[in-house]
C-alpha cells in the first residue's frame, strides 16, 4: 500500500509542471486549516425570573433572584445542588456554563402564588445516565399514557397540549383504548418523556355504557357522546380543489395534510386551508355528529420554539408574562382567534353558516377521536356541508366521517386507586406512591410533578361489569394539568430572536414557512427521540 | 249583472279594511313588541307572548316569563296582525332578512344583548342560577380552575377562560367562583364577575365604576405579595366585581373582602357586630398566619435575619387568636390582637409592613377606579 501511494506521488509530481504549464497563467494553491469556532457575542439578557437549570451531569442549578445569560454562561447569585439533592445541601455558586445546561426551566419564586406540588417517589429513580439521555430529545411533547393492549405498551392519549404555564391549565378528556383486566383493574402508564417540567392537577376515568355498535368519544365541551351509523361524508374538498374524500374516508393512516399550493398562498390575513364536507341523504333528525381522528402537525410545536421559545428572554415569557393576568389574555385571545380547528355548518350550495364553533388544538403526538355534534340547518334536513377551517398545514386528519345518530350516554366517574412508582431504573417492582395518589385525586390545588424521564402505573378499579347484555363499556382518561418547557441551553447560547416575541399572523406565517421547509427533518426528530423513561 | 256589481261593491268596501293599518298595529304606537304564536318543536300547543327580540339564535319572547327559543327548537311562528312575510313556517330555514324582518317588529329591534341589566336583577339570577356550584366537582367539569391563593378573607378563587375571554356577564356562568374548605369539604361562597377591557375604554357593566377593582397585575402580586402595583406593557385591563351569593358579607353583598369568612372556617358563631380587624384577628387562627408569613416573605420584608422574630410575633398571635375563638367568639380580644400584631411587625420590619398588612386586593378595591 505505501509504495502504491509512492508510485502515485512520483507520478504526480512529474506531471505537475506540465499541468501547470498547459492550463493557463494564474495558479491558486488552497491550505485548509481548523480553527475554533468562535460563537458571535450576542449581548447580555438579566432576568429578573427565578431560573433552574438542569445541567448534564444531573445536578441543578437554582437561582432564586434571577440572572444575566450571555452566549457562554449563566451568571448570578445562585445555588448548586446534586442529583436528588434535599433543599438544604446546596452550595454557593455565581455562574454555570451553557455547554453544561441540558434545559433551564422558570420556576415561581412567590410563595403565595406557589401551587402545592407534590414529588413523586418515581423521581428517586432518576439518575446521571437518564439525565444525559435527555439530551438527545429535541421536542417537548406532553405527559403520554400508554396501556398494555397485549402486543406491549400502546400510546394511548397525551394531555394538556399548549398549556405552557399555570394560567392556562388545560382539562382534557381521551377516548382510551382499554379494558379492565380478570380482576377489574385498569391500568395505564403515566409518562414524562419531554424535557419538560409536568404539573398534574387530577387524573380519574370515566366510565360511559352505551349500546353495542354505538361507539363513544368525547364532543367539543368534552362530554360524552355516543354516535352509531357512521359513514364516509359524500364528498369531501379542501380549498386547493383536491377531492380529498379517499384520504379522509377509512382511519387507515393516510393523512390529510394540506396542499402546498394553500400553504404557499399563505399570507398575513389570511393563513387558512379549510375542508368542505358534504353529507346528504340524512336520516330525520336535529342534530349530527362530525367524526374526526387528527392531531396536530408540528406547526404549533415550531411556533411555540420559534417564535416564545427562541429568544433569550424565554424564560420571562414563560414566568412572568404569562403569569401577567392581562398579558395572558391578550395571548389567549390571539390564539383561540387564530389556532385550532374552526368549524362552520350551512347547506349545501349556501354561503351562509348556521352555526359556528371551535375546538382547540390537541397535540402532534396521539391522534385523537373526536366528535363535533352540530345542529342541523334546519330541523330534519336532509343533507348539509360542515366546512372545517383551520391555519393551513396545522392539522393532520387521518378520518372525517358523519353519524346521524348521536345520543348522550350515562358516563360515570371512576377515581384513580392507586399510583404505583418503580423501584429502580427500568425495573418491573413498584411501590405504592400515596404522596402522588393524594395529589391526583382532585381537581383542586395540589400537584403531582413529573421530571423528564419519570413513570408509573395508575391503577383504576372498573369492577367487572364492562359488558351486560345489549351495552358494553368504553372508558376516557380525564386529566388536567400544565407543564412547564425546559429552554435548551444551546438555545440561550445562540438565539434565532433577538427582537420581542409579537403574536400575530406575521408570527405564524415565518413559522409555517419554516416548518415546511424543515418539515421532513423535523418529524424525524421529533417522532424518534422521545426521553425514555425509566 | 246586479250581483255582479253588489259583489264588486262589497269587495271595495271591504278592501279599505284588508291587512293591518298601522293605527291598529301596537308596536307602531307604543313600545311593545308583536304578538306572536311560537310553537316550540316537540309541544303541542302554541305559545302566546310578546316578541321581545331576534338575532342569529333564536327569538326571545315574554309570555308569563321571558324565554329565547333558538331557531333549531322553532317549529313555527305567526306574527299578529302581519302577513305570511313575517311567519315562519314548518321546515323553513329563517335566513338574515327574515331575522331582520322579524326584529323590527320586536320590542327591542336593536337586540337585548347589550340592554343596561339592573345590579339587582343579576344578583338575583346570579343567586338562582349558580346553585349548581355548590358542588365543585361540577365547577372542574364546567371548566372552573383554581388560581392564586386562598385568601383569609376571600377565600380561593376558581376561574372559567372561556367565560373571561367571553368577556360577557353571564349569570349562569360567572368568571369566577369562590370556595373555602369549611368543616373539610369545599363550599361554595360566592361569585365574582370579570371584565376586560383595551386602554381607557370603559364597560357598560351593573355596577360599574363603584363595585369593581382592577385585577390586571401578576397573578403572583395578586395574590397579596406585592407592596407596589404590578406593571406592565399590556394594554388589557382585567376588573372584577365580587358577588356574595352564600356567605353573608356584613361589609355588603359586592364587597370583596368577608371578615365572617374565618369564623365560618372556625366552626364557631358568627359575631353579630364586628369590624374587618377582628376578623382578620380571627383568621390568624385558621390559616391566615400562614397566609400573612408567606406574603411577608414575598414582599422581601422576611428576611433570614428577622425571620425569627418575625415568625415569633405571628405565633404568638395564632395562640392568641385561638384561644380567642370560643363558641362565642371574644370580639375585642380578636382585634386587639391584630392591633398588637400590626404594632409588633411594624416595629420589627418599619412602616412598608403596613401594604401587607392591609391586603394589596383590599387596596386595590379601595382606589384604582376610573
Amino acid at each position: 500500500m505505501p509504495r502504491r501511494i509512492l508510485t502515485r506521488r512520483t507520478a504526480a509530481l512529474a506531471l505537475l509542471p506540465a499541468a501547470l504549464l498547459l492550463s493557463g497563467c494564474i495558479h491558486t494553491f488552497w491550505r485548509t486549516i481548523a480553527v475554533p469556532l468562535a460563537r458571535p457575542d450576542t449581548g447580555s439578557v438579566y432576568l429578573g425570573t427565578p431560573i433552574k437549570a438542569h445541567l448534564v451531569d444531573g445536578r441543578t442549578a437554582l437561582f432564586r433572584q434571577g440572572a444575566t445569560i450571555d452566549h457562554r454562561a449563566i451568571a448570578g447569585p445562585g445555588m448548586m445542588y446534586g442529583l436528588m439533592a434535599p433543599s438544604n445541601a446546596g452550595t454557593a455558586i455565581e455562574r454555570v456554563s451553557l455547554d453544561s445546561v441540558v434545559g433551564v426551566e422558570t420556576f415561581e419564586g412567590k410563595a403565595l402564588a406557589a401551587q402545592s406540588i407534590v414529588v413523586s417517589a418515581a423521581a428517586t429513580v432518576l439518575t446521571a445516565g437518564a439525565t444525559i439521555a435527555l439530551l438527545k430529545a429535541i421536542f417537548g411533547s406532553c405527559p403520554t399514557v400508554y396501556a398494555d393492549t397485549g402486543t406491549g405498551p400502546l400510546l394511548q392519549a397525551e394531555g394538556f397540549s399548549y398549556a405552557i404555564a399555570p394560567l392556562l391549565e388545560q382539562r382534557d378528556v381521551d377516548p382510551l383504548v382499554t379494558r379492565p383486566d380478570s380482576d377489574g383493574i385498569i391500568r395505564l402508564e403515566l409518562r414524562n418523556e419531554a424535557l419538560e417540567t409536568h404539573n398534574i392537577n387530577n387524573i380519574e376515568l370515566a366510565e360511559v355504557r352505551h349500546a353495542r355498535g354505538e361507539r363513544v368519544m368525547p364532543d367539543q365541551d368534552d362530554h360524552a357522546v355516543a354516535v352509531a351509523s357512521v359513514r364516509a361524508f359524500d364528498e369531501a374538498r379542501d380549498r386547493a380543489g383536491n377531492d380529498v374524500r379517499p384520504v379522509l374516508a377509512s382511519a387507515d393512516g393516510a393523512l390529510f395534510s394540506s396542499d402546498v399550493r394553500t400553504v404557499n398562498a399563505a399570507r398575513v390575513g389570511d393563513l387558512d386551508d379549510w375542508i368542505d364536507l358534504d353529507a346528504r341523504n340524512l336520516p330525520p333528525g336535529d342534530s349530527i355528529a362530525v367524526v374526526l381522528r387528527l392531531r396536530n402537525s408540528l406547526l404549533n410545536t415550531v411556533l411555540l420554539y420559534d417564535g416564545m421559545l427562541s429568544g433569550r428572554d424565554s424564560p420571562d415569557w414563560l414566568d412572568t408574562k404569562l403569569q401577567h393576568i392581562g398579558t395572558a389574555i391578550d395571548l389567549s385571545k390571539w390564539y383561540t382567534r387564530t389556532m385550532g380547528l374552526r368549524v362552520s355548518v350551512g347547506s349545501i350550495g349556501s354561503s351562509e353558516a348556521t352555526w359556528t364553533g371551535r375546538v382547540g388544538d390537541m397535540g402532534p403526538l396521539a391522534f385523537r377521536d373526536f366528535a363535533m355534534v352540530v345542529p342541523r340547518p334546519s330541523p330534519n334536513a336532509k343533507s348539509l356541508r360542515v366546512r372545517l377551517r383551520f391555519v393551513a398545514d396545522d392539522w393532520r386528519i387521518d378520518y372525517a366521517a358523519v353519524s346521524p345518530h348521536v345520543s348522550r350516554p350515562a358516563t360515570t366517574t371512576i377515581p384513580l386507586q392507586r399510583v404505583l412508582a418503580p423501584m429502580q431504573p427500568g425495573g418491573a417492582t413498584t411501590t405504592p406512591d400515596t404522596a402522588a395518589l393524594s395529589a391526583l385525586r382532585e381537581a383542586d390545588g395540589r400537584y403531582l410533578q413529573t421530571l423528564p424521564g419519570q413513570r408509573m402505573m395508575l391503577e383504576f378499579d372498573a369492577g367487572r361489569s364492562a359488558q351486560r347484555g345489549d351495552s358494553t363499556t368504553s372508558y376516557m382518561i380525564v386529566w388536567q394539568g400544565w407543564y412547564r418547557e425546559w429552554i435548551r441551553g444551546h438555545w440561550l447560547a445562540q438565539p434565532q430572536r433577538t427582537t420581542p416575541w409579537v403574536a400575530g399572523d406575521s408570527t405564524v406565517l415565518s413559522a409555517l414557512r419554516r416548518w415546511h421547509a424543515n418539515q421532513p427533518e423535523m418529524e424525524r426528530a421529533f417522532y424518534s427521540t422521545r426521553v425514555p423513561v425509566r | 249583472m246586479r250581483t255582479r256589481f253588489v259583489v264588486s261593491a262589497l269587495l271595495f268596501a271591504a278592501g279599505c279594511n284588508w291587512g293591518t293599518r298601522p293605527v291598529d298595529f301596537a308596536p307602531a304606537n307604543g313600545p311593545q313588541g308583536a304578538r306572536v304564536a311560537a310553537r316550540v318543536r316537540g309541544e303541542d300547543y302554541d305559545r302566546l307572548g310578546e316578541l321581545l327580540a331576534v338575532d342569529s339564535t333564536g327569538i326571545t319572547i315574554r309570555t308569563n316569563v321571558v324565554t329565547l327559543i333558538a331557531w333549531t327548537r322553532l317549529a313555527a311562528l305567526d306574527v299578529d296582525g302581519l302577513g305570511n312575510d313575517y311567519d315562519v313556517r314548518a321546515g323553513e330555514v329563517v335566513g338574515n332578512n327574515k331575522i331582520a324582518r322579524l326584529s323590527l317588529v320586536s320590542r327591542f329591534p336593536q337586540g337585548i344583548k347589550h340592554l343596561p341589566i339592573s345590579l339587582d336583577s343579576l344578583i338575583a339570577s346570579t343567586e338562582r342560577r349558580t346553585t349548581r356550584f355548590a358542588d365543585r366537582r361540577v365547577a372542574v367539569e364546567e371548566g372552573y380552575r383554581r388560581v392564586g391563593a386562598d385568601f383569609p378573607g376571600m377565600g380561593e378563587h376558581w376561574i372559567n377562560v372561556h367565560s373571561l375571554l367571553g368577556n360577557r356577564i353571564d349569570p349562569s356562568l360567572p368568571t369566577l367562583l369562590t370556595y373555602a374548605t369549611i368543616s373539610g369539604r369545599p363550599t361554595l361562597l360566592g361569585v365574582g364577575f370579570v371584565v376586560v377591557t383595551r386602554a381607557d375604554s370603559t364597560p357598560d357593566v351593573p355596577g360599574w365604576p363603584t363595585e369593581w377593582h382592577e385585577h390586571s397585575g401578576l397573578l403572583a402580586d395578586e395574590s397579596g405579595a406585592a407592596i407596589e402595583p404590578a406593571k406592565s406593557d399590556s394594554p388589557t385591563h382585567v376588573w372584577v366585581m365580587h358577588v356574595w351569593t352564600k356567605l353573608e358579607n356584613p361589609a355588603g353583598q359586592l364587597s370583596a373582602d368577608n371578615w365572617s369568612l374565618p369564623f365560618r372556617r372556625a366552626g364557631v358563631a358568627i359575631p353579630r357586630a364586628f369590624d374587618s380587624n377582628a376578623g382578620r384577628g380571627a383568621a390568624l387562627a385558621v390559616g391566615g398566619d400562614v397566609f400573612l408569613r408567606d406574603a411577608l416573605t414575598d414582599a422581601a420584608l422576611r428576611t433570614p435575619a428577622n425571620s425569627a422574630a418575625v415568625d415569633s410575633i405571628i405565633a404568638s398571635a395564632h395562640a392568641r387568636a385561638t384561644s380567642s375563638l370560643g363558641a362565642e367568639p371574644n370580639v375585642a380580644e380578636l382585634e386587639s390582637t391584630w392591633s398588637d400584631l400590626s404594632a409588633a411587625l411594624e416595629q420589627a420590619m418599619g412602616p412598608r409592613v403596613r401594604a401587607i398588612l392591609v391586603p394589596a386586593h383590599d387596596r386595590l378595591h379601595r382606589g384604582d377606579h376610573r
